[in-house]
């Protein structure tokens, strides 16, 4: 379909929207825009906006303030049936009462299609996505991977310029989770389509988009590339949110941050960050408890072990440094497991350390 | 599954009610279908021949067909329209409508009838108010016809109608009427392919239950109807009351009980569906 496909992938542009539900602030002030393209997912907790903000991009919800562009075009009061966006939902939303084909069919009829060419549609929707012999099943014959597969080829079959994945890969399992994630960026890469991909799940996020949307408490905290979101956090918030993190509280002033005692860990940080408590933040590559020989950018850090996991290929630590902080770091799982309790020397990469404001509403 | 033993202990809790049933309910039946046969005595089929050749008789059941049909009719469309208005009110009106529906439907049958009746005379309060404000010279002829008959079964009937489709349609999804927004549907055809056709289980048992409700109708039919719109029922208590023939009212009771049971095998499994189905979900 990619090929021959209508309509091109158009940029999504949000300007200031907002959405209230009585005295909550669902959405605050929204800025945001999604290249032609590109595959973007809105990552954030249950409640932080963003199934909220993509009711707005669809349809079902209208932003109190703001506007909602697709390409040049404000489409802020179209009903959803007029804004040609495919959306698949967590729950699948087959029709029961409707054969797979009819199903696929009914974009399709919606849009007043010739039978005929209605037919090679959805036989090709069915190829896509691989399944072309379920043509004559009901929903509830298929297996909830299945399910899912068919509604994205029900939401791809009108050849939208955009597709809103509203948690899609919630309800499986994690081995099905993971090789759906696959399958759908490579439908991504194959189809002349804009995907936005809510979840709440970071890995899914980080393993799936060009770009994350981290959304908390109705307001975007970071948008970046899953390397960046991941490695540059810019917030405290963002660094719990995307995975296991060491931290130490500190001070910064002038440009320096200071660790709080007994820690002793001075670290030059970006003009970003003002003055106040902060904390300087490590992802599980950039701490170890034997650092290469010769590498004078290790700092020496003595932490308390709190617990400890075998995870296969990995440890997982949980540590405590003197000042009070925890955080979980994962190291290779070539040694013994030390017994919560036991103090341990970690050393910690100053030049991957991350310093992020730690003041009020700062913390997740 | 695994457990034979309760599962025969959960036989003998209904026996109680078998034996109400059996001496209350089947044990009468049987004998009225029986003076059918034997009263006068070695009547045969003799009843069942007057009856059937009887043209009051085909006149009446007719009536009754007839009536039952519209109410059904009337039931369904109005009920489902209420029902769809209370499932999509907000929580507080859900609340009320759903009490308009049942504190009706707790007042005894025949004190609404007579309230009817009191309404739709030329002297009650629909006529006055049409007269007083000159939209009509003389009373509308409301009452003792089709009219007043359909009205007043259509309105004791409409909760069995109602509750059902209400029901049905909170078991509906919402997010597949979205879904088929999404896809391209307006309001109204997402309605109409989607949200009606997952609810018309709920809607075939309600009119189903008012269809066999309606075909056993007495008081209101002969309150409120004139000569065209009397069932079969008035034939049956005229037999026994006015002539003493047991035999013809049995043969009677009995072809109404075939009738209903008919009608109640047609409309067997979308009532069966819509009561078993009610944990399924897509």
């Amino acid at each position: 379909m990619s090929s021959k496909s209508p309509t091109e992938a158009v940029p999504v542009q949000l300007r200031g929207v907002t959405k209230r539900y009585g005295s909550e602030t669902a959405v605050a002030p929204l800025d945001l825009t999604v290249e032609a393209g590109s595959f973007v997912s809105f990552l954030g907790p249950s409640g932080s906006g963003k199934t909220t903000t993509l009711k707005m991009i669809s349809g079902f919800e209208r932003p109190d303030e703001g506007a909602v562009l697709f390409g040049a075009r404000d489409i802020t009061s179209l009903p959803p049936e007029q804004r040609g966006v495919g959306v698949v939902f967590q729950n699948y939303s087959l029709f029961p009462h409707m054969s797979v084909a009819r199903n696929i069919e009914f974009p399709l009829r919606m849009r007043g299609v010739d039978r005929s060419i209605r037919a090679r549609k959805v036989r090709e929707a069915l190829e896509l996505v691989e399944l072309p012999h379920v043509a004559h099943r009901r929903p509830h014959e298929l297996s909830g991977g299945q399910q899912q597969r068919i509604a994205i080829a029900r939401a791809l079959v009108f050849d939208p310029a955009l597709l809103l994945m509203d948690e899609p890969l919630g309800a499986l399992d994690r081995r099905l989770r993971e090789s759906m994630q696959l399958e759908i960026k490579a439908l991504h890469e194959r189809l002349d389509v804009t995907i936005i991909y809510v979840t709440h799940d970071q890995e899914e996020a980080l393993a799936m988009s060009d770009q994350i949307v981290v959304f908390n408490q109705g307001r975007v905290e970071q948008v970046g590339t899953p390397q960046a979101v991941y490695g540059r956090p810019r917030t405290l918030f963002v660094a719990d949110f995307l995975g296991e993190s060491f931290s130490v509280s500190g001070q910064v002033a002038d440009g320096v941050f200071a660790a709080d005692a007994p820690v002793a860990l001075r670290l030059d940080v970006d003009a970003g960050v003002g003055n106040g408590p902060a904390r300087a933040i490590w992802r599980s590559g950039s701490v170890t408890a034997s650092p290469p020989a010769g590498d004078g950018s290790w700092a020496p850090m003595p932490t308390t072990v709190v617990a400890s996991a075998f995870a296969g290929d990995r440890l997982k630590l949980k540590l405590r440094v003197g000042s009070g902080t925890e955080g979980i770091v994962s190291m290779g799982a070539d040694w013994p497991a030390p017994p919560p309790g036991d103090a341990l020397d970690v050393y910690v990469d100053r030049k991957r350390a991350v310093v992020v404001g730690a003041g009020e509403g700062a913390e997740a | 599954m695994s457990q034979p033993r309760t599962g025969s202990l959960h036989w003998l809790l209904i026996l109680p009610l078998l034996a109400v049933l059996a001496v209350l309910f089947i044990a009468p039946l049987y004998f009225v279908i029986e003076r059918g046969f034997t009263d006068p005595p070695g009547a045969g089929w003799d009843n069942y021949q007057r009856a059937l050749e009887d043209p009051a008789a085909r006149r009446y059941a007719w009536n009754t067909i007839r009536t039952a049909f519209t109410v059904t009719l009337c039931a369904s469309v109005l009920g489902y329209t209420y029902a769809y208005a209370t499932f999509r009110a907000s929580r507080r009106m859900r609340v009320f409508l759903l009490y308009c529906v049942l504190v009706p439907f707790w007042t005894s049958l025949l004190v609404r009838t007579y309230a009817w009746a009191i309404m739709l005379r030329d002297e009650g309060v629909i006529n006055k108010t049409l007269g007083s404000i000159g939209l009509i010279d003389a009373p509308l002829p409301l009452l003792r016809n089709s009219f007043a008959v359909t009205l007043g079964m259509t309105q004791i009937l409409l909760p069995f109608v109602i509750l059902p489709c209400y029901s049905a349609m909170t078991r509906v999804d919402v997010s597949l009427v979205q879904a088929a927004r999404s896809l391209g549907a307006t309001p109204t055809s997402a309605f109409f392919r989607v949200f009606l056709p997952l609810t018309r289980p709920g809607l075939a048992a309600g009119a189903f239950l008012t269809f066999i409700l309606a075909t056993g109708y007495y008081i209101t039919p002969v309150l409120l109807g004139g000569p065209g719109d009397q069932p079969v029922a008035v034939l049956i208590e005229n037999a026994v009351q006015q002539q003493g023939d047991w035999g013809l009212a049995g043969a009677l009771a009995a072809l109404v009980t075939v009738l209903v049971l008919v009608a109640l095998m047609a409309g067997w499994r979308s009532l069966t569906r819509s009561v078993l189905e009610s944990g399924r979900r897509s």
